[in-house]
């Protein structure tokens, strides 16, 4: 008998596990090699440990119903799991699995949209705020860049003087003196009238002298030789 | 036309429009998110009475009113402005809507508040929206149009301060309506003269002739046809009778007829009546200051001024003469319960069928 053979049926050495021509092989193969003799006598000692151990019996309250309460437990563990199974194929299903993704994306889809068309109105609203046309104030205090910007603000003026002509108060050098002056520095531009339409002569005349004038006119505001009184 | 005047009044819109002594009217308006909203009204007079006018003041009981003095910054005057200050504080947003659902008859602004929320589970939306109604007591008979395209009227009302250009076409208006009317009167006077020298088709047919005749004198301080010249009413009132006199004197010397000179007593009439007019047309003159603090973020308004969520609109009686003022403002509160709901539901779904598929595995 060889080694490998040997070690196969040490552990097998047990009472009814081999045949006694095996048996006497063994003992005859161990008595001849040390190693394998070293192995079957540690398997006898451990054989022998145990051997007192499977003695002892475990102390239990009710050692005759032990196994109706493990198949008890068994069984109700059994039951809840067919339950589950029950519901596995619906959640474990390609579909369903697909339907509750597309959910949940659809909810999250709908936050983010929600959010982003808020602050899409926000941003037009910024760009609005930011484009709010200045004050009159701060308009008219400019000369007009256009003819058809003249135009207006004559006409605008025009209507607008009615009702203030007498708050207004011409400097120390007087009515009469500013706008003489303004008359003989201006000839032509005296001669125009906005209310029965522009010519092309008129036209001409408040390209060329208009912004002029309406920069003295402005001029004479700053430095106080006409004003308005409240 | 005189270029003096032009050449003046460039010197007047340097120096702006802006006008003394108007009264300012300020509502301050807080929404708040338990569904309650606060409402002020603050208007500043010369002195402590309540003056006539078209705005709404609430003087009743459910409101607190008080009466504060405070210095006028704006002007010289040496003494301090009474303002008149009222709270009310109301339940729940349609109770502001109820307090401006009453009828007023056309002497008074008509203001309708409505103030939404909206529930849209990650956010609440919060919708306020306030309408000046159109003040037209004197249903005048030129609409804004005819002076204004569809262009100035949007930017009219969009603008807090128009622009001079746009202020002179609305006082082009404004005085066009009083000639209208006044020419309309005149022509009813004439009629009812059953005069064959007086013809209705000779004065018709003179129409602008009239009107410049009447506009011309308007300019000159001598009839009070709009803006600021009706602050002396009570002194044109008594020149009506002159004005009358020599305005028909001139009137049969352009239409080369005496039979007009019997129509002064009708033009006086007719100026006592504008001036009547005009102090109904007047209930509305000031300068409108609307404020409403909502709750979130703003995220839509027509306001043209926005600080946080504050928005604010300012705006004149001119404004409400051309049409309706809506003012609306939406906010937005972000529902954080709803997000980490929303979440821990996203999770759970996403978490069963692992456990499940765990839980086979018995």
């Amino acid at each position: 008998m060889r080694c490998v053979r040997a070690r196969q049926l040490i552990h097998l050495n047990r009472e009814g596990e081999l045949s006694d021509a095996l048996r006497n092989d063994l003992l005859r193969h161990a008595s001849r090699c040390p190693e394998c003799a070293a192995e079957l006598s540690l398997i006898k000692k451990t054989e022998k440990t145990f051997s007192s151990l499977r003695g002892a019996e475990p102390c239990l309250a009710n050692p005759l119903g032990l196994t109706a309460a493990i198949m008890n437990r068994v069984d109700s563990d059994v039951e809840r799991a067919r339950r589950l199974s029950a519901f596995i194929p619906l959640f474990m299903s390609f579909r369903v699995q697909r339907a509750i993704h597309v959910a949940c994306m659809m909810v999250v889809a709908a936050f983010f949209l929600e959010t982003i068309m808020d602050a899409r109105r926000m941003t037009q609203l910024d760009e609005r705020l930011s484009h709010v046309r200045p004050t009159a104030t701060a308009k008219d205090a400019r000369p007009p860049r256009s003819l058809s910007e003249a135009k207006e603000m004559l006409h605008s003026l025009e209507a607008g003087i009615g009702p203030l002509d007498g708050n207004l108060r011409i400097g120390p050098f007087g009515q009469a003196t500013v706008m003489d002056r303004l008359r003989a520095k201006y000839p032509e531009l005296f001669t125009v009238t906005v209310d029965d339409g522009l010519d092309d002569r008129e036209r001409a005349i408040l390209a060329t002298q208009g912004r002029a004038f309406l920069n003295e006119m402005e001029l004479l505001v700053r430095i106080g030789e006409i004003s308005h009184e409240h | 036309m005189n270029i003096r005047r032009r050449c003046v009044a460039i010197l007047v819109l340097a120096l702006s429009f802006s006008g003394c002594g108007e009264k300012v009217y300020k509502v301050s308006t807080v929404i708040s998110t338990d569904g309650t909203c606060e409402r002020v009204i603050t208007v500043r007079y010369d002195s402590k009475s309540l003056a006539r006018s078209a705005f709404p003041i609430p003087m009743d009981s459910t409101w607190r009113c008080e009466w504060t003095l405070e210095k006028n910054v704006d002007s010289t005057s040496k003494h301090d402005d009474s303002v008149y200050i009222a709270r009310k504080r109301f339940a729940d947003f349609e109770a502001l809507g109820r307090e401006y659902n009453v009828r007023r008859d056309s002497t008074n602004l008509a203001i309708h508040v409505t103030v939404e929320r909206k529930f849209r589970w990650f956010y609440t939306y919060y919708g306020y929206s306030e309408t000046y109604a159109r003040f037209d007591p004197l249903h005048v008979p030129v609409p804004p149009s005819a002076v204004m395209t569809e262009e100035d009227l949007r930017q009219f009302m969009s603008s807090e301060a128009p622009d001079s250009a746009l202020k002179g076409k609305w006082k082009r208006w404004d005085e066009r309506n009083t000639m209208e009317w006044a020419f309309g009167r005149f022509v009813d006077a004439v009629r009812m003269r059953n005069d064959p020298k007086l013809s209705v088709d000779l004065v018709e047919q003179n129409k602008d002739r009239l009107i410049a005749l009447l506009s011309d004198d308007s300019t000159k301080g001598k009839v009070p046809p709009s803006g600021k010249a009706r602050t002396e009413k009570g002194r044109r009132q008594n020149d009506h009778r002159s004005f009358s006199e020599k305005l028909v004197s001139e009137m049969a010397l352009m239409l080369k007829t005496d039979a007009f000179r019997v129509l002064a007593p009708d033009l006086d009439s007719i100026g006592v009546e504008a001036t009547k007019r005009m102090e109904v047309s007047d209930r509305a003159e000031g300068e409108y200051v609307n404020t409403v603090v909502m709750p979130g973020v703003i995220i839509a308004t027509n306001a043209s001024e926005v600080r946080g969520t504050t928005v604010v609109w300012r705006f004149t009686h001119e404004h409400l003469a051309l049409m309706d003022y809506p003012m609306h403002v939406e906010s937005r509160v972000i529902n954080l319960w709803a997000i980490i709901v929303t979440g821990l539901v996203v999770l759970s779904a996403l978490a069963v069928p692992a456990f499940l598929r765990r839980r086979a595995g018995l």
